[in-house]
């Protein structure tokens, strides 16, 4: 009785730890807010600027990097730019196929507490706000874990961290000052590096749904938890045809790319690499490209690149 | 030469034939490192240091990880003498450890029972090439639902200097 009684109470606070999680979402597609946030990954930090306004047109945001090369991103709805001044080039991603996949996943609570305990702790202070401490302990050594803190008043996620095996944190994000609500100048959306060159290289990409199996391609993986989400095919600047698929397990991301060796003029390094927390695994498969990237440990980005496999249809 | 230092200190040369290798010493650092590697291999073989010396390289060895790391393009400089060093280590303890066995086998059976090194694959820091596919990748993240356009800084951050770990 008294196991039950214990038990129930677990899954009630667990039930608790993660419908803040809920919180963070309602958040993000709901609250405008200016703030300064630092990027530390490895021993790298950056530090950027972020604006975000809900409005009636869907959601609104541009970032800027205070350190170092000046860079620039732009979101609006469903099309992100990317402004970089150095090499004069904006990168422009727009979602054309909205009726096939969401332009965002959903972070889905289910999948969630099957592969992650997660946990609500102390309350800490970040940007001056009282913030719930969220621990998501990955139950395998498939993903990795997080801890987050998020706006008890608002619940905004105002730091988050990814945890590698040795509970040590490889990437994080935190601001150090925030305004959550209030008026905020459209003038702030405004690409401010637009005006400064005519010449600017623009490179489009888009993407629409498309089935890898039927050019030959097959993906099967032994990722436990991790599920396929959605299938397509992105085109870069028109011409390249890239199959993109995405697994997830609620949390986590991991994109698979496959692209004719032919085209590429620059590529990721063969085998492993890294950037914090997101790892690739390159490897080359019937004259293609293979490269898997994902916010999740070395091993589950290799198992993923090395059960993709090239049959003539 | 490499015949004629080693014939120096077997002391099979004549002074007159030893003296212009002192100030040829003093300028070739090859060869200093030749001269140092000779005497080593021959404490060795006299078993003057013997076992303490095999552990010391072992105990080394035991703790660098194996490189197993892929091509990279740019500045492949640091990678490539990590991975020399490590071969050059592995060749001197064969080495060392072969010539020196024959004598020395009461003293440590375990040179040659040393248990390998653990095989770690280690991560070259993406660079420019995999920009494009984490812009791409990272629409698609659940964390973008939860952080909006802030992990996209991610596709654009700079890769400063090779400290990287």
């Amino acid at each position: 009785m008294l196991l039950l009684a214990l038990s129930v109470q677990a899954a009630r606070a667990e039930g608790d730890a993660l419908s803040w999680l809920q919180r963070i979402r309602v958040a993000t597609q709901t609250l405008s807010y200016t703030g300064t946030f630092v990027f530390r990954s490895g021993d790298q930090a950056e530090t950027s600027r972020i604006v975000h306004v809900v409005g009636r047109r869907g959601i609104r945001e541009r970032l800027e990097t205070l350190d170092g090369h000046p860079r620039e991103i732009v979101r609006n709805g469903d099309e992100v730019k990317c402004y970089l001044p150095d090499s004069k080039t904006i990168k422009v991603d727009k979602q054309t196929d909205h009726s096939v996949f969401p332009s965002l996943l959903p972070i889905n609570l289910q999948d969630i507490g099957e592969h992650y305990e997660v946990s609500a702790g102390a309350i800490e202070r970040i940007a001056g706000h009282d913030s719930r401490v969220i621990v998501l302990q990955p139950k395998d050594k498939l993903r990795y874990g997080r801890k987050l803190w998020v706006d008890v008043k608002t619940g905004m996620l105002l730091k988050s961290q990814t945890l590698d095996d040795k509970n040590e944190p490889i990437e994080q994000f935190a601001f150090t000052q925030i305004s959550i609500g209030g008026k905020i100048d459209r003038d702030q959306l405004k690409p401010r590096f637009l005006a400064q060159s005519r010449t600017w290289h623009i490179e489009n990409s888009g993407a629409v749904a498309a089935s890898l199996a039927v050019s030959g391609w097959s993906i099967k993986p032994e990722l436990p938890g991790f599920r396929k989400m959605t299938e397509m095919k992105r085109t870069q600047d028109g011409s390249t045809e890239v199959g993109h698929v995405i697994y997830s397990d609620g949390l986590a991301a991991v994109s698979v790319f496959i692209e004719p060796m032919a085209n590429k003029t620059s590529q990721p390094p063969a085998g492993l690499s890294r950037q914090g927390a997101i790892n690739i695994y390159s490897r080359q498969v019937a004259s293609h490209l293979v490269t898997v990237v994902g916010e999740a440990p070395a091993a589950s980005v290799k198992t993923l690149a090395e059960s993709v496999e090239y049959h003539k249809p | 030469m490499k015949e004629t230092l080693s014939a120096w200190m077997d002391s099979e040369l004549s002074g007159e034939q030893a003296g212009p290798l002192l100030p040829q010493l003093k300028r070739d650092a090859e060869l200093r490192r030749n001269w140092d590697c000779y005497h080593l291999i021959g404490d060795a073989l006299r078993g003057v240091h013997g076992p303490d010396l095999c552990a010391g390289i072992r105990a080394r060895l035991d703790a660098e990880p194996t490189v197993l790391a892929p091509q990279r393009r740019r500045k492949p400089e640091t990678l490539r003498w990590a991975a020399l060093t490590v071969a050059a280590s592995a060749a001197a303890v064969v080495f060392v450890g072969w010539i020196a066995l024959p004598g020395m086998q009461q003293d440590s059976p375990q040179v040659a029972a040393a248990p390998p090194a653990e095989v770690k694959q280690v991560a070259v820091p993406a660079g420019e090439g995999a920009k494009d596919y984490l812009l791409a990748h990272q629409r698609y993240s659940p964390s973008s639902a939860m952080q909006g356009v802030a992990p996209y800084v991610r596709a654009v951050a700079e890769q400063r200097g090779s400290a990287h770990r």
